[in-house]
C-alpha cells in the first residue's frame, strides 16, 4: 500500500485558474521522489497539499489509505510528515539540539552528530552555523520527528554545489537507510538525478519522467 | 518540547525584548498599584471619617401636619410694667415618644445613640446660680434648665465625655425625684449628695406656679469637660454649671404631669452616615410609633462637607485607574502585535511541525506572564515609594477643609449639636494621619488586573496572525 496517495486532486487559487488538475499518484516509503517543473507550475502547492498545509479544491490526499482530513490536518502534520524548507526555517532563539527537540520523538544529539555536526556546534545558537549546517539541522529535525514522510521544498536552493550534493545524499540516505518517503521539490537536475522516481508537473498534470 | 520550555527559552534568549517588556509592565504595574493603594487609603480615610463623625437625625412632633396636635387657649397674661394683656395658646401633641420607643430605636442596627430630654425652665428655691453674660427678662432671672431624662448614663453629654460624673451615681430609669447637678453649683450652694432641691409645679393652663412643692434629692455631681470661655455669650439658664438633670417623673410633675407625659423630640446618632437612609427607614418601620405625629429631620451635612473632597479624590483615582488599565492594555496589545508580526516565521515553523495555534498563543501568554510576575513583584517596592509620597500629599490636600463660617466643619474638630448645646467635640481623622502604603491585598488585586490585561493584550495581538492559514504564513515566510 502506498504511504501517500493523491486521488484526483485539483487546486485553484481563483475560480477558473487551476494550478493542479485531476492529479493522481502514489508515493511509497523507502524511496526518494523528485518533483520537477517550471516556476509557477504548482510544485510547492502540491507539496503543501501533501503536507496538510492546504486543502485541495477537489479530490483528496490519503495517508495509509485514509483521507488526511479525517483526523485533521494538524494531526497529519504532527504525526505523518516533516517539512524541510529552502530557507531552513529554524527557530532563531534555540540551539540546533533545541530545534531538533521541538518535534523530537528520537534522541536529537546522535542524529545531529550522524549528520556531521560537532558536539560544540549543536549547542551554539543556530544562526551561528553555516547554511549547510543549518540545513543539516533541519533534516535532523525531520528525522528526529520519526515521521514516515519527509517533504522538502528546494532544500539545496541556498547551498553551494558541494554542500548541495552532501544534503541530497543525506536525503537519499534518509529514504533508503531510515525507510522514509522523501519528496523533494527542486529545480536542480543534480538533485533529480539522485531521486529514485522523478515526477514532473506540466500544465497542471503530474507525470513520471524517465531519467 | 513543551510550551513552558519554549516560552522560557524565548524570554531568556531574547533579552532586549524581555527587558523592554519588563520595563513596560513595571511602569504599568507601578501606576496601577499606586492607584490601588491610594484608593484603598482614601476608602479607609472615608471610613474613619464616617465612624468619627457619625450621622444624626432628629425626630420631633410634626407641629404643622400632625392630627394629634392640640391648640388650647390659656389664661391671658398681663404685663406687670405696661399693664397690657396678651392672649396665649397652649400647643401640645397627644402622641409623644415613650421610654419604650427610645429603647426600641436604640436597638435598631447602626444606631449609636438615641436620647430625649424634657426641657423645663424653672427656679429652684434658694439656689444661687452662676450668672450668664447675657441679661434675660427679669421674669427668668433665677431660672435654670431642668433636663428630664430616662437615665443620665446613656445621655450623649455623658457618653461623649462632655460631662463626667464626678461623685455619686447616675439617674436610672426606675428613679423618681432625684437630680444630678454640677460640682461647681454644689460648692457654690454648699450642697452635697443626699441634699434636696425644691421646685414648684407650674400650671400650663393657668400660666403660673400652683404652689405644689416637688423635692428632688441630689444623687450625683458632674464636672463639665468644657465650660464657656471668657467673652462667650450665654444666658444664666444655659450655663452648663447651672444645669440640673432630673428623672422623667419629676420633669412631668414640674409641668403638671398631664400634658407632657413623654418626649416631643428625639435625637439619634448613627455609626455610619452612609447608612442614614437605611437606619431612618428601619426606625420608621418600628411598631408602636404613630408616624402621623412625627417628622424626621436628617442632618448629614457635617459628614457630607467633610467627606466631599475624599469622595472626589476617590472618584478621580478610580477614573485614573480605569484609564491606566485601558491604556496599558492598548499599549501592550500594540507592542505585542508588532512583535507577533516579526514572529511570523516562527509561527510558520511551529504550524508546519504540527504545533496547534492555541499552543502558540499559550506560549506567548506564558512568556508575558513570566516577565509580568517579576515586574509585578518589583512594582511592590517602586509603588510603595511613590504611593507614600504622592498618596499622602493627595490625601492631606483633600482633607484640608477651609471653614466657610463659624458653624462649618473645620479641619481639626467638628461640633455636634445637642439641642441647644454646642459642647460635644469630636476630632477629625486627620489628626491620626492616613498612611498610604501598598498592601498584599493590593498586590493580589494587581496580579488579577494584570492577568486580565495580559490575556486581553495577547489575545488581541494574536488575532491577525492566527486567522491566517498555515499555507499563507509559509508564503509570507518565503
Amino acid at each position: 500500500m502506498p504511504t501517500l496517495e493523491l486521488k484526483n486532486v485539483s487546486y485553484a487559487y481563483e475560480k477558473g485558474k487551476a494550478v493542479l488538475q485531476n492529479v493522481s499518484g502514489a508515493l511509497e516509503t523507502g524511496k526518494m521522489y523528485a518533483i520537477l517543473g517550471p516556476s509557477g507550475s504548482g510544485k510547492t502547492t502540491l507539496l503543501s497539499l501533501l503536507g496538510g498545509l492546504d486543502v485541495p479544491t477537489q479530490g483528496g490526499v490519503l495517508f495509509d489509505g485514509e483521507d488526511i482530513a479525517a483526523k485533521g490536518l494538524e494531526h497529519h502534520r504532527r504525526n505523518h510528515i516533516s517539512l524541510i524548507f529552502q530557507s531552513y526555517n529554524l527557530i532563531d532563539y534555540m540551539t540546533p539540539v533545541e530545534n531538533v527537540r521541538l518535534t523530537a520523538k528520537l534522541d536529537a544529539a546522535p542524529i545531529l552528530e550522524r549528520l556531521g555536526l560537532e558536539q560544540d556546534e549543536i549547542t551554539r545558537n543556530v544562526l551561528k552555523l553555516s547554511g549547510g549546517q543549518q540545513q543539516r539541522v533541519a533534516i535532523a529535525r525531520a528525522l528526529a520527528s520519526n515521521a514516515p514522510v519527509i517533504l522538502a521544498d528546494e532544500p539545496t536552493g541556498n547551498l553551494d554545489a558541494d554542500t548541495a550534493e552532501e544534503i541530497t545524499a543525506i536525503l537519499k540516505e534518509s529514504a533508503h537507510a531510515f525507510g522514509k518517503c522523501v519528496v523533494v521539490v527542486t529545480h536542480s537536475g543534480e538533485v533529480a538525478k539522485q531521486a529514485d522516481v522523478v515526477l514532473e508537473i506540466k500544465r497542471g498534470h503530474l507525470k513520471e519522467r524517465e531519467m | 518540547m513543551n510550551i513552558f520550555k519554549r516560552a522560557f527559552l524565548y524570554v531568556t534568549r531574547k533579552r532586549g525584548k524581555t527587558i523592554l517588556l519588563f520595563a513596560i509592565l513595571l511602569i504599568m504595574a507601578t501606576l496601577v498599584l499606586t492607584g490601588l493603594s491610594i484608593w484603598k487609603a482614601s476608602e479607609a480615610a472615608q471610613l474613619e471619617l464616617r465612624q468619627s463623625l457619625g450621622g444624626k437625625f432628629d425626630v420631633f412632633v410634626d407641629w404643622s401636619n400632625s392630627p394629634y396636635v392640640v391648640k388650647e387657649p390659656v389664661k391671658d397674661e398681663v404685663d406687670e410694667e405696661t399693664g397690657k394683656t396678651s392672649s396665649s395658646f397652649l400647643m401640645y401633641s397627644t402622641v409623644q415618644f415613650t421610654p419604650e420607643n427610645i429603647a426600641a430605636i436604640k436597638d435598631v442596627s447602626g444606631v449609636k445613640y438615641c436620647g430625649a430630654r424634657q426641657d423645663n425652665l424653672l427656679p429652684f428655691d434658694g439656689l444661687s446660680l452662676f450668672p450668664g453674660t447675657i441679661s434675660t427678662d427679669a421674669k427668668y432671672q433665677g431660672y435654670t434648665k431642668a433636663l428630664g431624662v430616662c437615665n443620665t448614663e446613656d445621655d450623649e453629654l455623658f457618653t461623649t465625655g462632655t460631662l463626667t460624673l464626678a461623685e455619686g451615681r447616675h439617674i436610672s430609669t426606675d428613679d423618681t425625684h432625684v437630680a444630678i447637678i454640677s460640682q461647681d453649683l454644689a460648692e457654690r450652694n454648699e450642697l452635697k449628695i443626699g441634699d434636696y432641691l425644691t421646685a414648684h409645679c407650674y400650671s400650663m393652663e393657668d400660666q403660673g406656679f400652683t404652689g405644689q412643692e416637688i423635692r428632688v434629692q441630689i444623687i450625683g455631681l458632674f464636672t463639665p469637660h468644657v465650660v464657656e470661655q471668657f467673652g462667650e455669650t450665654v444666658t444664666t439658664y444655659d450655663k452648663i454649671q447651672n444645669r440640673v438633670f432630673v428623672d422623667l417623673q419629676s420633669s412631668k410633675e414640674f409641668d403638671g404631669g398631664e400634658i407632657n407625659y413623654g418626649f416631643s423630640a428625639l435625637h439619634v446618632t448613627i455609626d455610619d452616615p452612609q447608612d442614614m437612609a437605611r437606619v431612618v427607614a428601619d426606625v420608621k418601620a418600628l411598631p408602636g410609633i404613630d408616624w402621623k405625629a412625627f417628622t424626621v429631620e436628617v442632618d448629614n451635612e457635617t459628614y457630607e462637607n467633610a467627606a466631599a473632597p475624599l469622595t472626589t479624590l476617590n472618584e478621580l483615582i478610580m477614573t485614573l485607574l480605569v484609564v491606566i488599565i485601558v491604556v496599558s492594555a492598548i499599549i501592550l496589545a500594540l507592542i505585542l502585535t508588532l512583535w507577533t508580526k516579526t514572529r511570523i516565521h516562527e509561527i510558520g515553523v511551529f504550524l508546519s511541525v504540527g504545533i496547534r495555534k492555541s499552543a502558540i498563543i499559550g506560549q506567548y501568554l506564558i512568556e508575558v506572564l513570566l516577565i509580568a510576575v517579576l515586574a509585578f513583584g518589583l512594582s511592590y517596592f517602586t509603588s510603595n515609594a511613590i504611593a507614600g509620597q504622592i498618596g499622602n500629599h493627595l490625601l492631606e490636600q483633600s482633607m484640608q477643609i477651609e471653614p466657610e463660617d463659624d458653624n462649618d466643619v473645620v479641619a481639626t474638630a467638628a461640633a455636634v449639636d445637642v439641642g441647644a448645646d454646642n459642647l460635644i467635640q469630636k476630632p477629625l481623622p486627620t489628626e491620626n494621619g492616613i498612611q498610604v502604603s501598598v498592601g498584599l491585598d493590593n498586590l493580589a488585586q494587581l496580579y488579577l488586573i494584570g492577568l486580565a490585561i495580559v490575556i486581553v493584550a495577547v489575545s488581541a495581538s494574536s488575532i491577525t496572525v492566527m486567522r491566517l492559514k498555515p499555507r499563507e504564513i509559509l508564503s509570507k515566510m518565503s
